[in-house]
């Protein structure tokens, strides 16, 4: 058998996360409306209506663009493109062909294996979403509440290599969209959708030979599980003598198989032409530059930063920067600490990721923010309370919302510092224990811990650790 | 210059394309229109063109934002409008199913 | 004097001041309108009348529930001393291409028969809100696709109130014949190549295209979206300034409308023409116009009267004051016919793409599947205007052409403009303040004269298209009668959003023929009734 490439583009189509439609003033998001409530003349598509382009819509896709490190268009223009489907109110679908929001770009891959993979896009505009119909009980129903919802069409060059570099990519994009805080992301909720073109070819060509393309494939096991099968069966399909034709296929991610939807016979004449009911769109350089300046550092390079300047381990910078919030409360938490970042990381890693797991919050949602965090670790490395303690106080910050300080001073949990009672309450102790004393002076040495739990369970945790084998040392020797 | 005319056969690909079923002398009329239409159109063809021409559609000063701020604003009769549709059923629109095999 | 023939500033100041009621004008408006409209257009088109060749025929639907509560508010507020509104008690009809919520808007087609609009058109909202009442929606070409009214689905179309055997012109025949017949002292239309002026002209009326961005287009059933301008019509120019100033201004619902402030437009009426630019050009002596017999183009003259009524304007205009530039030329406007077929035609074949028989209006019952739906609705929903419309915007922006009609047509359309442009250059050759040149070619033709052939109808509108290509205001007023009693208008044009300047020309230009002979003669229509 003969080596083969498997060539993947992908086409993705994000959902930006305004609050409003692109072109009208309904609500963007629909999750738990009721069909066709959120609809109005204009994203019904009544005779007369006008669009109004969304403000938001254009920065946040002119964001994208600039994360995707493409050229952010000065003047970019809407055209129309036609077609019927009872989904598409208007009969064209208002979108952007020759003058898009973003020219070109890339995005760069962090491979498992270390290596990075530049992905290059084709093309990135911006669009309105169309409805949706749903086959019930025999009927064809169309809900219009998703029609106009604001999204950036982005389609790669065919530069990946098999279906996991196609999962990387997607998952690496989706991490980067929530990241930039354009679009949820969620693909359940197919604010994310993806269709893959899949074609083969013998390793070391350059020809690039029929594709098809893949519907539907909306999560990443569906993309990784999908090209793999597609180009398996092209590859088998090419070896038996046959020839791969221009299909479009459809995933179902239930059975996890690929069904063919029809084939193509030629491009649709959409007859595009630009929209003049819409202005172009002008960004001057100021504009630009302000969009540019607001785009935050990306998640790989403060991966990168962390593990550089704070000596975290790659895990730890990998976890600590999966959320642009979460890498935000690390960070900040670390300059107010000004000592090892390590303990923070690990602060972080364990009781601040469960807290939020515990509570449903996000690290941005959290009532416990990072100064007080910090003045937890300062009081237990100073001594006044111990680890325990700390532990606790990050729940009752997040509840109370009252200051560290506060709480410990309310419910007096810090340590006896006092070594006079403290003095007092060991001389019982060891009062009450005379064949343990005994057995101490006689030698055995490693009754120390013994006495030290003693002193901890009379004390119920307060004593301070420090002090108290102090004066066990010394009440001991006699 | 030999003039563009549309032939029949061209005549029916974009009869298709926007969804429209004719009569043979219908067809005739319009098609014999268009042809007149199409050779006023080519006038154009023959026009030395300025290369410095504003293509903008027109020139509208705007003192405001022209895109939209992002508010939410809710449309009170949504209702209303699906009930407008001739097929609706419970705030749905209904629509037969496309003909098997055939992609719009 | 019957109350019907007063202008609207007249009724507007009279209902004000508590001389005339609004309701009693609504009575009087809808009296004129059963004297003289006869049976309104309809799909089945069943004459009842036998006079019905006689009739105007302007209406489809009238609005008098409505209308008489507009009448009712306007009256209270005029007895509690508040200010009721620039048009107090002004009966105004509607091109029935306006969205008005819960009344049924048809755009005079089949398609839309039973369309109750679920909003109201920001430009109607501005009249409602200055007091008018709408009394009804007029007739008008299919869409506004044509220049005589005959193409409308709704029959009996209207008739030209001078000569009812005529095309009151159109698109906005049905308006233009309403005021010219005295059932509404102003009329909202739409102007996309000229379908305010020339039927304005036809009937002898005054009809304004405002500049695009001028007045909001929301509301208004796109023809050509970069084109499509709302406007009044009127019988006198005070009263398109009034109306203009009523519309006019910014509305966040059309990106396209301009945000500069409304200038007074009724002040500028004040002024006199002394020193004002006025041009005369060449370009607009003849229509060229492609003979599809002989291939040949040929050059037809305008109508010698039409001609000499221009003259004798500029001469009027001289007299006072005006200085009057000849030989200005518009080099390009030969082309606005051929710019219009590609342009008008894209846009308006995609703006009735929505029309689908899914969401709305017309629909076959029974369609076997999604295709047979789609095809059947609109097949039998269109009319053949509409029909040719949507097939040339298919055919001149289908991808596969060799040429990108609609990129070199907005080329061309570019250079129109500049021809403007350079009359209009304050530092220019000509700096002119306006330009004056007929509406038409020719007075009202008589029905079914021109209608079949969409190229010669096409034609029609060369003297007004440029104005839309290049967005700019113009006005068209009465200027006379021909030898059959059907009246000339002239047009001035100016530079964007200079409403003012042709507003004062005309309303210069009418001030100085308010005794002329021909301002004497009724309409046939008219003379009948009243």
């Amino acid at each position: 058998m003969k080596e083969y490439e498997i060539i993947v583009g992908l086409e993705t189509h994000i959902q930006l996360n305004t609050e409003t439609k692109i072109f009208c003033a309904c609500k963007a998001d629909s999750w738990e409306a009721e069909p066709n409530t959120n609809v109005c003349p204009v994203c019904t598509g009544q005779p007369g209506v006008l669009p109004r382009l969304n403000a938001e819509a254009v920065q946040k896709g002119a964001l994208l663009a600039a994360a995707m490190h493409a050229e952010i268009n000065p003047c970019s223009i809407f055209d129309r493109k036609h077609y019927f489907y009872p989904d598409l109110p208007k009969g064209f679908q208002i979108t952007q062909l020759f003058e898009p929001i973003g020219k070109g770009g890339y995005l760069d891959l962090y491979m498992p294996d270390g290596e990075i993979k530049r992905v290059r896009i084709n093309k990135m505009h911006l669009e309105e979403d169309a409805g949706k119909t749903k086959l019930e009980h025999g009927q064809r129903m169309v809900d219009l509440n998703r029609g106009g919802v604001p999204l950036v069409e982005m389609v790669t060059e065919p530069d990946l290599r098999s279906g996991e570099e196609a999962a990387q990519y997607l998952s690496q994009l989706r991490e980067l969209l929530r990241w930039i805080g354009v679009s949820e992301a969620d693909m359940e909720r197919g604010h994310l959708r993806c269709d893959a073109n899949v074609s083969i070819r013998e390793k070391g060509s350059t020809a690039f030979n029929t594709k098809t393309e893949i519907k539907n494939v909306n999560s990443i096991d569906s993309v990784r599980q999908a090209i793999t099968q597609e180009a398996k069966r092209q590859i088998e399909l090419v070896e038996s003598g046959g020839k791969v034709e221009q299909y479009t296929l459809d995933w179902d991610a239930d059975t996890g198989k690929l069904s063919m939807m029809r084939s193509k016979e030629g491009e649709a004449d959409y007859r595009y032409f630009r929209e003049p009911d819409l202005q172009p769109v002008i960004l001057s350089n100021a504009e630009i530059e302000a969009i540019k300046a607001s785009l935050p550092e990306l998640p790989y390079a403060r991966r990168r930063r962390f593990v550089e300047e704070y000596q975290l381990s790659a895990y730890d910078a990998e976890v600590l920067t999966s959320e642009r919030g979460l890498s935000d409360y690390f960070e900040e938490a670390v300059a107010l600490y000004a000592k090892e970042p390590k303990t923070i990381s690990n602060w972080m890693m364990n009781d601040m990721i469960r807290l939020m797991n515990d509570t449903g919050k996000s690290a941005k949602g959290l009532v416990l923010k990072p100064a007080a965090l910090v003045e937890i670790v300062k009081l237990i490395d100073d001594g006044k309370i111990n680890a325990a303690t700390g532990k606790s106080l990050l729940v009752k910050v997040e509840q109370t919302g009252k200051s560290p300080a506060t709480i410990v001073e309310e419910e007096s949990l810090g340590l006896i510092a006092d070594a006079d009672s403290l003095r007092k309450q060991i001389e019982t102790i060891l009062a009450g224990a005379p064949n343990e004393v005994a057995a101490y002076r006689g030698g055995k040495e490693t009754l120390m811990g013994w006495f030290v739990g003693q002193v901890m369970r009379a004390t119920r945790g307060k004593a301070d650790p420090k002090l108290t084998r102090e004066i066990l040392l010394e009440l001991l020797k006699d | 210059m030999q003039l563009e005319k549309i032939t029949p056969e061209a005549f029916e690909k974009i009869v298709e394309m926007v969804a429209f079923d004719l009569e043979p002398q219908e067809k005739a009329y319009l098609l014999e229109q268009l042809n007149h239409q199409l050779q006023s159109v080519q006038e154009l063809l023959d026009i030395p063109l300025e290369d410095d021409v504003d293509l903008s559609f027109n020139k509208i000063p705007r003192v405001g934002d022209v895109p939209r701020q992002d508010k939410w604003q809710a449309f009170e009769q949504a209702r209303g409008i699906i009930e407008r549709a001739p097929q609706n059923e419970d705030g749905m629109i209904l629509v037969p199913e496309p003909a098997s095999g055939k992609d719009l | 004097m019957r109350y019907t023939q007063l202008s609207a500033n007249e009724i507007a100041q009279k209902v004000q001041a508590g001389e005339l009621k609004a309701s009693d004008m609504l009575d009087a408006s809808l009296a004129q309108i059963r004297a003289v409209d006869g049976d309104f257009g309809s799909l089945d088109g069943q004459a009842t009348d036998p006079e019905t060749d006689k009739k105007v025929h302007a209406f489809i639907s009238l609005t008098e529930e409505m209308a008489r509560a507009q009448a009712q508010a306007v009256d209270a507020k005029v007895a509690n001393g508040e200010d009721a509104g620039l048009l107090a008690g002004v009966p105004v009809s509607i091109k029935d291409i306006f969205a008005l919520e819960n009344t049924v808007t048809t755009a005079a087609s089949r398609m839309l028969h039973n369309y109750r609009a679920p909003y109201t058109a920001s430009a109607v909202q501005k009249l409602m809100d200055a007091g008018a009442l709408i009394v009804g929606k007029v007739n008008l070409d299919e869409f506004t696709f044509g220049s005589s009214n005959e193409s409308s689905a709704y029959q009996p179309a209207s008739n030209n109130p001078w000569n009812t055997a005529h095309v009151p012109g159109g698109s906005s025949g049905g308006s233009a014949a309403a005021v010219a017949a005295e059932e509404t002292p102003l009329s909202l239309g739409t102007d996309t190549g000229g379908s305010i002026r020339q039927p304005a002209a036809f009937c002898g009326v005054v009809g304004l295209k405002p500049s695009y961005g001028r007045i909001s287009r929301y509301g208004l059933i796109a023809f050509a979206s970069s084109l499509d301008c709302p406007g009044p019509l009127s019988r006198n120019v005070e009263d398109a300034a009034l109306m203009l100033q009523v519309m006019a201004g910014a509305d966040e619902r059309d990106e396209s409308s301009a945000t500069l402030p409304v200038p007074n437009y009724l002040e500028a009426l004040q002024q006199d023409v002394k020193g004002m630019r006025i041009g005369l050009s060449p370009d607009y002596a003849g229509i060229a116009y492609p003979n599809h017999k002989t291939g040949e183009f040929e050059i037809i003259p305008v109508q010698e009267e039409i001609k000499q009524a221009t003259l004798d304007a500029a001469e009027q205009l001289a007299r006072q004051g005006a200085e009057i530039i000849e030989n200005v030329p518009m080099p390009h406007t030969r082309y606005g016919i051929p710019v219009y077929f590609v342009v008008s035609r894209i846009e308006a074949s995609s703006n009735l793409n929505r029309m689908d028989g899914v969401k709305y209006g017309f629909t076959v019952a029974d369609a076997r599947d999604l295709q047979d739906l789609y095809k059947r609705t609109r097949t039998e929903g269109f009319g053949p205007q509409p029909k040719l419309r949507i097939l040339m915007g298919a055919y001149l922006s289908a991808a596969s052409k060799k040429v990108n009609y609609y990129q070199l047509a907005s080329q061309v359309r570019g250079m129109i403009r500049r021809d403007f442009e350079l009359a209009f250059e304050p530092k220019g050759a000509y700096q002119l303040d306006a330009l004056l040149t007929p509406t038409t070619p020719t007075t009202a033709f008589k029905r079914a004269e021109v209608f079949g052939d969409s190229v010669l109808m096409q034609y029609a509108d060369q003297m007004t298209v440029s104005v839309n290509h290049a967005g700019l205001p113009a006005i068209t007023v009465p200027a006379g009668l021909d030898n059959k009693n059907l009246p000339i208008g002239i047009q001035f044009i100016a530079n964007h959003f200079r409403e003012d300047i042709v507003l004062r020309a005309a309303h210069a230009y009418e001030q100085s023929t308010l005794d002329a002979v021909w301002r004497k003669v009724r309409p046939m229509a008219l003379q009948e009734v009243n």
